[in-house]
């Protein structure tokens, strides 16, 4: 194997333990099964929706021209909680790790088929393909594992490369949105008037069309060289975002920057992006294995005491 | 799994990832997305909405929220109000669903009238309460019946 090859292998194809991809697969299943429970309601009304408005993209627009009947649309959407569940609890992960991925692309894509593409759900639905696709995430706190004989016990590049992969994910998302605003508005977008205009008009329009806004904008609007800092800010934080792969503690500076980017996002603009602010979307970054490994710790020192108590 | 499964899987879906930057600028989708929020060149602030108003007896006037229009989501309401202005059939259909929805809600339950207009605001003078009227275009009107 040639020099550079053994390289790109030391890189991406570094061993990791099984239980930080199992913690991945369960922090993302997780947060989707509580984001669609809490939205089923909002999900399942699109079954019925005027169908003029039907603007099917990504796997939608390959498959239909019209939308689904009512029952088959509330169906997949009520299967793909349902599929949450194993996807969690690593049971028979062969099969409902890449079911459970389809599904959730499927219904948040016809979430998405109504003239109208949010960029919230983008992250969560790429992460859960890749973590869905690879049977290694079930090697550990899993049904699946426990049936085989345990968690298995030494790292592995197979553990390794998803997580490398959702990182470079979240990276592209990052420096493709940065991008856009440099290609579409050009250098002028570093101003901060442009910024400040998207604020201003998109606090407007949520509050003429009765939604939330944010009652920080418009104070703040007073401030033009506030929107050029934090016009800088955004695109030096997106188009930086390839810092983060550099090793561990550039990803935690990066994604500290990044989170804050966000929080900020939804003072001003009253936008969620509930993924990346609860910290999921970055698990992958990070020795994340240590959080299952402590609750781990106290679920069993908790049920080890209450054994004590009841004995005597 | 072999190390050409792990290349392959990754090379396809980082190329997959980053295929949107070859996008024309008016393309989006999902989930690939060339991440066009707020890249548009917005060289004022002026905004021009379609909206529904309720119009109580007194004349004092009400935004309607998004879950009487469409559902809960502002932007679909948004795309719901646009789409259906374009004829004077649907505008009217859409203005009838509104007061049917209105008519069973206790906090618009001084409303007589629906209006869905077009209006063109400044935002910054909107928000910061210098202008809050702009230009207003009623494009249809309907009674609350009750």
């Amino acid at each position: 194997m040639n020099p550079v090859a053994r390289r790109i292998d030391a890189y991406w194809l570094a061993p990791a333990p099984a239980r930080r991809l199992a913690m991945v697969r369960i922090l993302v299943g997780t947060y989707a099964l509580v984001y669609l429970l809490i939205r089923v309601g909002h999900v399942l009304s699109y079954a019925h929706l005027n169908k003029a408005g039907f603007r099917p993209v990504g796997v939608v627009g390959l498959v239909l021209d019209r939308p689904l009947v009512p029952w088959l649309v509330q169906f997949l959407a009520i299967a793909t909680v349902a599929a949450a569940v194993p996807f969690v609890l690593g049971w028979r992960y062969r099969v409902f790790g890449p079911a459970f991925a389809v599904l959730l692309l499927w219904t948040l894509s016809y979430r998405h088929s109504w003239g109208m593409v949010w960029h919230t759900e983008n992250l969560l639905v790429v992460q859960a393909l890749i973590v869905g696709i690879v049977p290694a995430a079930a090697d550990a706190w899993s049904l699946d594992a426990r049936r085989a004989g345990g968690d298995a016990a030494a790292d592995h590049p197979r553990y390794g490369w998803p997580l490398k992969l959702m990182c470079v994910v979240i990276v592209i998302a990052y420096m493709l949105a940065g991008y856009a605003k440099l290609r579409n508005a050009g250098t002028a977008w570093l101003w901060g008037d442009e910024l400040r205009n998207h604020i201003a008009i998109d606090n407007a329009r949520k509050l003429l069309l009765g939604d939330w806004y944010s009652p920080l904008a418009g104070p703040l609007l007073h401030y033009n060289w506030l929107f050029r800092v934090l016009a800088l800010l955004t695109v030096v934080f997106e188009l930086g975002a390839p810092v983060a792969l550099l090793g561990r503690r550039f990803a935690l500076v990066w994604v500290l920057m990044i989170w804050s980017f966000h929080a900020g996002v939804l003072a001003l603009m009253m936008i969620a992006f509930p993924y990346q602010l609860s910290g999921v979307a970055f698990a992958c970054f990070f020795c994340c294995e240590r959080l299952g490994e402590w609750v781990h710790a106290r679920v069993r020192t908790r049920l080890k005491r209450t054994a004590d108590a009841e004995g005597g | 799994m072999s190390r050409w499964y792990a290349y392959a899987v990754s090379v396809a879906v980082i190329a997959a990832v980053a295929w949107p930057a070859s996008w024309n600028k008016n393309r989006d989708s999902f989930p690939l997305s060339p991440y066009p929020m707020f890249s548009r060149p917005l060289p004022t602030p002026r905004v021009t909405v379609v909206y529904a108003l309720g119009i109580d007896a007194d004349g004092s006037r009400h935004l309607i929220a998004p879950k009487y229009v469409a559902n809960d989501e502002v932007l679909l309401a948004k795309v719901v109000l646009l789409r259906e202005m374009a004829t004077r059939q649907r505008r009217a259909r859409l203005c009838r669903q509104i007061t049917g929805r209105v008519r069973g809600a206790g906090s618009l339950a001084k409303v007589a009238e629906i209006r869905i207009v077009r209006g063109s605001h400044d935002a910054v003078e909107y928000l910061t309460g210098r202008n809050t009227r702009g230009v207003e275009h009623v494009l249809v009107s309907c009674r609350v019946q009750r």
